[in-house]
């Protein structure tokens, strides 16, 4: 039989030919493959494309123009202005610059709180069941009854937590309405809402640890403390890094808190980037600048996405 | 070097319905190479994580050079592991995986270069010191696991199945430097394994485990030719044991034993021990090697297949309506289908008793 009429494995599941000499043509099998394949992958694609990449180009393209959402057809090109206005203004560096401390404080608290959580949940000890429902129902609450119960709680005048630190001695605090507390607030209530989701990305790691690793140091004079200093928390620094990288993309995104308890303020302390960005569309009615502002944050998040990429592959396999 | 001593130990999960590991008792001698093995689920690995201390006793006490140890931590008890899949630290250097041990003792950076490097040498891997478990071939790993375990001289190697996911040549590579090494340690071993032929090349001493009791100890050789029960008879040599169905009949000449419609005379020596089982039915072992093809018949088979291994064939046929195999010479012709004159080396042969297992 002439090897051009053969039926190769690969040419039976739809694959592509290299490009070695002449290209046969596509047998009556593949091509079916072909419309089956597209059939399956076109709702998604459709999708993706009028609901994910077409809005990335709109927002792009209108990211050079000066328009208000009012008047569209009013639109006027000014090429990078809107760019170049983020430099000579300080309100986008002041965003950026609150967005990027708040996700560094969510990332520092919550890396080891969650770690310590998994590493709880990974033990043997009892109710682990229930405090694990207990971490994981903030996760599943959304955003919005998050904010506005923490906004209850840090009422500065009748919040729970000001009414235990006037047990405890201490006066009522302003919380949401100091330039210095308002931050740290935030960043206390993500806390409290992202570790269950930190802790069980860490105990999927956990759990994927060979024993035999944690077995060998121990038998090689490891103490517990040893063990895990030394093996475990090396072995999950491919877990660490996607937990931080997750957890700082979650932060460069939040919405809620800002919006819902502090609209940004005192003075600007909590005006997270998206919600600079909702402002200056929205309210501002500056779309072609929120535009601009939202293409830069697309890019800082997509530079983290890459640098986690790159990070993430593997130096070593267990 | 220490003696290992296992008082009564025994081992329930909560789990299981019956206990895994069965008031144990075993004295491992100092310097001593000792193979626990046994078929899957026997225990022999739950006792030498017992006595390395990853697993908790139900039961018993173990001992280590006199000190009692089941309560202390592994990091108490003077022992070396080498784990079945090698246990590297995957994000560690070969010197950093082998020297962790020691750096986690506090010893001297110079002592610890000297015991990996020499270490290293012993094991040939001195060029490898510098590279991760990942760029490493099986042999190379295992190397490295035993080196890890050297370099801490420690009182008790444990080896648990560490040459089952090597290839067979250099599964027999392995073997031969184990027991290289352990000549040149004289380290009290204790090494676990299904694998019969490790157990038979490597051990001073093997113990066979089933349903978490001993089934027998000895050397290999005892074990080999007097083997306690059927169970051990079976479970060591390779190929298999033969077992027949016999009745013992008394004939003018002493005791014989019929095997379908062979008898086969049972020499004197034997033939005591069988007078009380005179109409009884017993189970005769006979290693493929014990049946000879050497001109004087107890009997003709038909061969119904023939492997010819190079230095020996191993003839298959049926007697009494039980497949049997033979090892015969492979000068000898034979044929598939063809007719084979056999007879039994009568002085080998294994008795049992078919309700106990014991043999008789």
């Amino acid at each position: 039989m002439p090897a051009s009429n053969t039926l190769s494995a690969a040419s039976a599941t739809g694959s592509i030919q290299p490009k070695t000499g002449t290209r046969k043509p596509a047998t009556r099998r593949q091509k079916r493959d072909w419309m089956f394949a597209a059939g399956f992958l076109a709702p998604f694609m459709i999708l993706l494309l009028v609901f994910q990449y077409l809005p990335l180009l709109v927002m792009a393209r209108n990211s050079v123009y000066d328009y208000s959402l009012l008047n569209p057809a009013a639109a006027k090109f000014v090429g990078l202005r809107n760019f170049t206005d983020m430099i000579e203004y300080e309100d986008a560096a002041i965003s950026f610059g609150v967005t990027f401390l708040f996700a560094l404080g969510v990332v520092l608290l919550v890396i080891p709180v969650a770690f310590a959580l998994a590493l709880f949940l990974n033990s043997k000890l009892p109710a682990r069941g229930l405090v694990r429902t207990v971490i994981m129902l903030p996760v599943v609450t959304s955003s919005v009854v998050v904010a506005i119960m923490w906004s209850f709680l840090l009422d500065p005048s009748n919040g729970l937590i000001n009414g235990v630190l006037n047990i405890a001695g201490i006066g009522n605090q302003p919380f949401l309405t100091s330039t210095d507390q308002a931050l740290p607030a935030l960043v206390a209530m993500t806390l409290w809402q992202q570790v269950g989701f930190g802790a069980i990305l860490f105990l999927a790691g956990l759990q994927g640890l060979p024993v035999e690793l944690t077995e060998a140091a121990r038998i090689d004079g490891a103490t517990r403390r040893q063990v895990l200093w030394n093996v475990t928390i090396p072995l999950l620094s491919r877990t660490t890094l996607f937990v931080v990288v997750i957890m700082t993309v979650f932060s460069l995104q939040a919405f809620a808190p800002a919006f819902l308890m502090t609209q940004g303020g005192p003075q600007e302390s909590t005006n997270l980037i998206v919600y600079h960005i909702y402002n200056s569309a929205f309210i501002m009615q500056q779309a072609g600048y929120a535009s601009a502002l939202s293409v830069v944050l697309l890019l800082v998040v997509l530079a983290i996405s890459m640098a986690q990429m790159a990070l993430l592959r593997s130096r070593w396999n267990y | 070097m220490a003696d290992v001593s296992l008082k009564n130990v025994g081992k329930t999960y909560e789990s299981a319905s019956t206990n895994t590991i069965e008031d144990l008792n075993l004295d491992i001698h100092s310097g001593e190479f000792v193979v626990l093995v046994g078929p899957s689920g026997c225990g022999k690995s739950t006792t030498l994580r017992m006595i390395a201390g990853l697993e908790e006793l139900s039961d018993g006490q173990i001992w280590i050079g006199g000190r009692r140890v089941d309560e202390r931590e592994p990091r108490e008890r003077d022992i070396a592991m080498v784990f079945q899949n090698y246990a590297l630290y995957p994000h560690m250097t070969v010197a950093q995986n082998m020297s962790f041990g020691l750096r986690l003792a506090g010893m001297d950076k110079a002592e610890i270069r000297r015991r990996v490097e020499d270490a290293a040498q012993v094991l040939d891997i001195s060029a490898l010191l510098e590279r991760r478990p990942k760029q490493l071939s099986g042999g190379q790993r295992q190397r490295v696991a035993m080196g890890r375990a050297m370099v801490r001289d420690p009182a008790v190697f444990l080896f648990d199945e560490p040459l089952s996911n090597l290839d067979a040549k250099l599964r027999g590579q392995m073997r031969a430097e184990i027991r290289r090494l352990h000549k040149r340690l004289s380290a009290t071993t204790i090494y676990v394994t299904h694998d019969q032929i490790e157990a038979m090349t490597l051990a001073d001493r093997v113990v066979v485990l089933n349903k978490g009791r001993i089934e027998q100890q000895g050397t290999p050789q005892e074990l080999y030719e007097r083997p306690a029960t059927r169970f051990v008879a079976g479970f060591i040599g390779s190929p298999t044991m033969n077992f027949l169905p016999a009745t013992v009949m008394r004939t003018d000449a002493g005791v014989s034993l019929q095997i379908g419609d062979v008898a086969i005379p049972v020499p004197t020596a034997r033939a005591e021990a069988l007078r009380r089982h005179v109409g009884k039915g017993i189970e005769i072992g006979i290693r493929p090697e014990h049946f000879l093809a050497d001109g004087a018949a107890a009997f003709i088979t038909t061969v119904d297949m023939a492997e010819l291994l190079g230095p020996t064939t191993l003839v298959h046929f049926t007697l009494a309506g039980v497949a049997c195999s033979a090892m015969l010479p492979p000068e000898l012709a034979v044929r598939e289908g063809g007719e084979q004159a056999l007879r039994v080396a009568l002085d080998r042969i294994s008795l049992f008793d078919p309700d106990t297992g014991r043999a008789l």
